[in-house]
């Protein structure tokens, strides 16, 4: 799961940055309109928080690009004005949220979840397959009713897998979901998080590779014998 | 509304209803006094000339009767003669004949003579007291030509007023009592009318204390035409008010949204703070005061910016030595930590200007502010210098940074614009200093430096025009 955070304010971007990346997401922070446009055009995020005051492009403009683009990707617009006609304004253009400044982070994280759910087609916090459990709001996965800890970055892949069950996805576009500019990661370390990640769960999720393409979670239970 | 609000003006002027209905009335008074006057003439005329008539007819039929026999006047009175004034049975009659050398021949010899009666053809009237009442008396007179008797004779007739005074007076009240009673009418109509044509200010009235508090829509309800300037200069004075509430509406709305993002990253960095990373920590704490120090700057020109507003109100202008104040700005203006130079060359000797010291100190020290902050070139300096030139002193503030383009200098003063989203400026500052400068006549010019850097420059005039 990877963020972009666009935010001209450097210590309120420098906070939501380090928040996120402490949830174990990948984030990428911009403080300029025009760059973060930029950025769009090559790199896809899950999700897109954005501010409306920005310098050389407005946040209106940046989403208005976006959906111009057939980009569906979520966008939660954060603003320093309250009037109604502002949040009216950004939800018109395609933002899929609004947060007013200044906020709680725990308002924050509970509406980044809503986010991620809602452009994965989820309506709950909460997706059973098998005897696995994946609770996003508590942020806890249960094996047979059991709690398993898991750190932040196989907890991550684990949501991105569970996100695109039985659709193949290939180690960069893992890769990209995991990891930000800041922290590149070799093809290698992917391997590495899933083998762990196996190993973790057993037979409670399948998690097959396919050479040379990458790797699919399997939606039905299995059985195991 | 409530009734507390109400005595702060006074209704102690007569009503307009009956300051019309007064002067209506003194007409129709005067009108009626008029008209009383000319109808009792004219009534007392009428009746004098009916009962004239009686008496000259009785006194001609007195005179048919004369007849002369040789030396002798002889006169029948004829019934008929006094007959015909029986009509006023109230009224005594009296009559006299007299013959040319005044002697008297019949009737009451003591009736009174017109005075400087001469005898003559034409039938002659007048009043006169008699037997202690008014009386009216007709003399007539006849020629007589005798070889005897040579000379007039003349007839007096005398009846006493009543029956013609009560037809005068009949007549008279005839004629006014209706003309009063109409009056009577006229002024009650118009006092219903005038409380109808005055009807539209009541509405109006009734329609300003219906209002909602905050509506300051203009008056749509049709007025008459005589109250129109008024509805006009009400409607105009709500527009301005509106105006003035809009204006300071998003003031507080911009001031509002300045505050939110220090606060929202004050926030966001204290929540992010509790972690146990010390260096982290003391990151976050140094972000927590960037910000607090972010917010009482805001604050700051927003005191500055009412508190220039206020004066720029009151215009309380004293004489003070600019020079002297412009060092002072420095002093409080120029930040205790910064690695920032700061100079200050004056060529005045003396720099005694009359103006408000206090407007012009948050003037110069928002200019040193926004130097100290924009300035970040190589050489963080601060210029203040003070000149005289053509009859204004000229304060200029320099600083090394990127200067402005012209673009951007032309929305520099306006309140909350920022040619930098990155600056830390609320773009209060040049809003300020503008009041300041057009409050005193005087002119504001930025310019970039040779070399890098921006110089606001103030002129004010030495004497105000």
């Amino acid at each position: 799961m990877r963020f972009l955070v666009v935010e001209d304010d450097p210590d309120l971007g420098d906070a939501i940055l380090r928040r996120l990346r402490r949830d174990g997401y990948a984030v990428d922070l911009e403080g300029d309109g025009e760059a973060a446009d930029e950025i769009l055009r090559y790199q896809t995020y899950d999700a897109i928080i954005l501010d409306i005051g920005l310098p050389n492009l407005d946040g209106f403009g940046i989403l208005k690009a976006l959906r111009n683009r057939s980009d569906r990707t979520p966008v939660m617009m954060l603003t320093a004005r309250s009037k109604v006609e502002d949040r009216v304004n950004a939800l018109d253009v395609g933002a899929d949220d609004y947060l007013a400044k200044p906020f709680d982070f725990r308002e924050f994280d509970a509406r980044c979840r809503a986010l991620l759910r809602r452009s994965q087609g989820l309506a709950s916090n909460v997706t059973t397959i098998g005897n696995l459990e994946f609770d996003r709001a508590a942020k806890i996965v249960r094996v047979c009713g059991e709690p398993l800890t898991l750190p932040n970055r196989e907890y991550r892949l684990l949501e991105v897998l569970i996100g695109n069950l039985d659709r193949v996805l290939s180690k960069e576009q893992i890769a990209d979901q995991l990891f930000d500019f800041d922290n590149e990661a070799s093809s290698n370390a992917i391997e590495l998080y899933v083998a762990r990640l196996r190993k973790k769960l057993g037979d409670a999720l399948v998690i097959r590779t396919l050479r040379g393409f990458g790797y699919v979670a399997e939606s039905h239970a299995v059985i195991s014998g | 509304m409530s009734q507390s609000l109400m005595p702060s003006f006074q209704a102690n002027q007569i009503s307009l209803r009956l300051r019309l209905a007064a002067w209506l009335g003194l007409v129709l008074l005067a009108s009626m006094i008029g008209l009383s006057v000319a109808a009792r003439s004219h009534a007392d005329a009428a009746a004098n000339r009916s009962y004239d008539r009686m008496l000259l007819g009785s006194a001609l039929s007195i005179a048919e009767t004369i007849s002369i026999n040789g030396d002798e006047i002889r006169i029948d009175l004829p019934y008929a003669a006094l007959d015909m004034l029986s009509a006023a049975p109230d009224d005594r009659v009296f009559y006299s004949v007299t013959g040319p050398s005044g002697e008297y021949i019949t009737g009451n010899a003591e009736l009174p003579m017109a005075e400087g009666f001469r005898p003559r053809d034409e039938p002659h009237f007048f009043d006169a007291n008699f037997k202690g009442e008014k009386f009216r008396f007709a003399t007539l007179g006849r020629e007589i030509a005798r070889s005897s008797k040579t000379g007039w004779i003349w007839v007096e007739v005398g009846q006493s007023r009543r029956a013609r005074n009560a037809l005068g007076r009949e007549l008279f009240l005839n004629a006014i009592l209706p003309i009063g009673a109409m009056m009577i009418i006229v002024l009650l109509f118009v006092w219903f009318a005038i409380g109808r044509a005055l009807s539209p200010l009541r509405k109006i009235g009734q329609e300003i204390a219906g209002r909602q508090p905050n509506d300051l829509t203009p008056i749509n309800s049709s007025v008459p035409q005589d109250v129109a300037p008024l509805i006009i200069s009400l409607n105009v004075f709500m527009r301005r008010l509106d105006e003035n509430i809009e204006a300071l509406r998003s003031f507080i709305a911009d001031a509002a949204h300045q505050m939110r993002t220090p606060l929202a990253a004050l926030r966001a960095q204290a929540q992010m703070s509790d972690e146990d990373d010390q260096d982290e920590l003391r990151k976050g704490l140094q972000a927590v005061e960037r910000n607090a120090a972010k917010l009482t700057r805001l604050l700051d020109q927003l005191l500055s910016d009412s508190t220039v507003t206020h004066r720029s109100d009151i215009r309380d202008f004293s004489p003070f030595d600019l020079g002297r104040n412009l060092r002072q700005c420095l002093l409080e203006a120029a930040p205790m930590r910064s690695d920032a130079t700061f100079s200050f060359k004056s060529s005045c000797e003396d720099a005694t200007y009359t103006g408000d010291s206090v407007m012009i100190g948050e003037a110069v020290k928002n200019l040193i502010h926004n130097a100290v902050h924009h300035g970040d070139g190589e050489s963080k300096g601060v210029d203040v210098t003070l000149e005289e030139y053509a009859g204004n002193y000229v304060i200029s503030v320099s600083d090394h940074g990127k200067g402005v383009s012209d673009t951007q200098s032309e929305v520099l003063f306006e309140r909350f614009a920022r040619h930098n989203h990155q600056a830390s400026g609320f773009g209060l500052g040049l809003a300020i200093v503008k009041r300041v400068v057009v409050s005193h006549h005087g002119k504001i010019k930025l310019f970039n430096r040779k070399g890098g850097g921006l110089t606001v420059e103030i002129s004010l005039p030495k004497s105000a025009p």
